[in-house]
């Protein structure tokens, strides 16, 4: 059983990993946005931001808002939510923390590749490594009047039985991500609009402690 | 032989354990009075989208997530649990006596554990009962609570506010304990395998 909740837990995140995915396209589109979040990836060290989260649950035809803060570090994230409940994520090196309902909860990743794969999405959006990206997701770019509109389709079969697609809105202006819409294996989705962004305001660690 | 001797000992005490009865002292049998549970109105009284906040504590082990149900005719309901992160966990579509998984994450497809989580939600519920069934009614001068059994089912209930408090079974592996602190307030405890859920309403 825990290590069933383990993997459940771990597979919330595997939504993630696929921003690390790339393909092998070339296009002078991916190149521009490439060479974009790289110079990004010079100036911008940390984010602090709002964030409003909408699942759509098909089978009852509805859409569920969550709200909360983010926050980014040096491969450090924090989620914390606030509305319908309190509830905070922490990634801190090989650590996860969860706190609900004044419990945390604290998982050891060790080596699980899951975890890298995480770790290296999370360089790839966020600082605009995308050197690190593979070959396991199909990539497609395109463009609006202000955002950059990265679709990546599931390839492997163990993804694509969560996970259909993932579509990240990047701002023209900022490079920053805008919206996230994950589509899942059915017609569920959860969409993740960004907005308050604030750079290179955290000046310590103090927020991906885990005690 | 001492090894046959102490797994007879022990099957011999689940046995006899499993058969005691839930009625505490000083309640008694009183075959006039009839059933106040089919008076209780319904858990999920309304067709409407219900949501919970739900943690499941298993030995060390946290988890936390949105649980959602929805009465979708008068004999099933839909269950579908997400991460808080959004990802759906699982899909369930609950009939009497019959769980149908329309989605689950690998980690989690295991019929026994599914079927364990079903019956905690059908008996939460779905506790009115068939004008067939057969209970019994155990009431206490020294209570404003009565306790009515149904096959291996102890329902407590505070007459004083019309509501369910509790719902304890018995059964040969275990002991399934449901007390419900209010209309928004549920935890279910399996003490014999360590699992406790809390569940509560959210708005």
């Amino acid at each position: 059983m825990k290590k069933n909740i383990i993997i459940s837990i771990l597979l919330l995140f595997n939504v993630f990993t696929v921003f690390a995915q790339s393909t092998t396209d070339n296009s002078a589109l991916r190149d521009t946005i490439t060479v974009k979040l790289k110079k990004l990836a010079s100036t911008m060290k940390t984010i602090d931001c709002n964030f409003l989260q909408t699942k759509y649950i098909d089978v009852f035809d509805e859409e569920i808002e969550s709200k909360g803060s983010f926050f980014y570090k040096e491969n450090k994230i924090r989620m914390d939510y606030t509305t319908p409940v309190k509830y905070t994520m922490i990634i801190n090196a090989n650590k996860l923390t969860t706190v609900s309902s004044g419990k945390k909860s604290v998982i050891d990743l060790g080596d699980n590749q899951i975890m890298h794969n995480m770790k290296g999405m999370m360089t790839a959006c966020m600082i605009g490594d995308l050197s690190k990206l593979t070959s396991e997701y199909n990539v497609q770019y395109s463009q609006n009047t202000n955002q950059y509109i990265t679709k990546i389709i599931m390839r492997d079969d163990q993804s694509s039985k969560y996970i259909n697609s993932i579509v990240i809105y990047l701002s023209k202006n900022t490079m920053a991500v805008d919206e996230l819409h994950i589509k899942e294996s059915g017609k569920d989705y959860t969409k993740y609009k960004f907005y308050n962004r604030k750079f290179n305001t955290l000046k310590t660690n103090e927020k991906f402690k885990i005690n | 032989m001492r090894n046959l001797k102490l797994i007879s000992a022990f099957i011999i005490l689940l046995v006899f354990s499993s058969c005691a009865s839930l009625i505490p002292a000083g309640f008694h049998k009183d075959k006039k009075a009839e059933s106040e549970l089919n008076k209780l109105p319904a858990f999920v009284n309304s067709s409407s989208l219900q949501k919970y906040d739900m943690t499941l504590d298993y030995k060390k082990s946290h988890f936390s997530g949105m649980l959602l149900l929805k009465k979708m005719d008068e004999s099933s309901c839909r269950l579908v649990l997400t991460s808080y992160l959004g990802l759906s966990i699982f899909n369930l579509e609950i009939s009497k006596d019959k769980v149908l998984v329309q989605q689950c994450i690998e980690p989690l497809n295991k019929k026994k554990i599914l079927e364990l989580f079903a019956s905690d939600i059908e008996f939460m519920m779905a506790y009115e009962h068939s004008p067939l069934d057969k209970y019994s009614v155990y009431k206490s001068e020294e209570s404003n609570n009565v306790i009515e059994k149904i096959s291996n089912r102890y329902y407590t209930i505070d007459t004083t506010q019309s509501r369910l408090v509790r719902v304890q079974q018995r059964g040969f592996f275990g002991k399934r304990d449901i007390r419900f602190f209010s209309a928004k307030k549920i935890v279910i405890n399996h003490p014999i395998i360590g699992l406790r859920l809390t569940i509560n309403s959210l708005k």
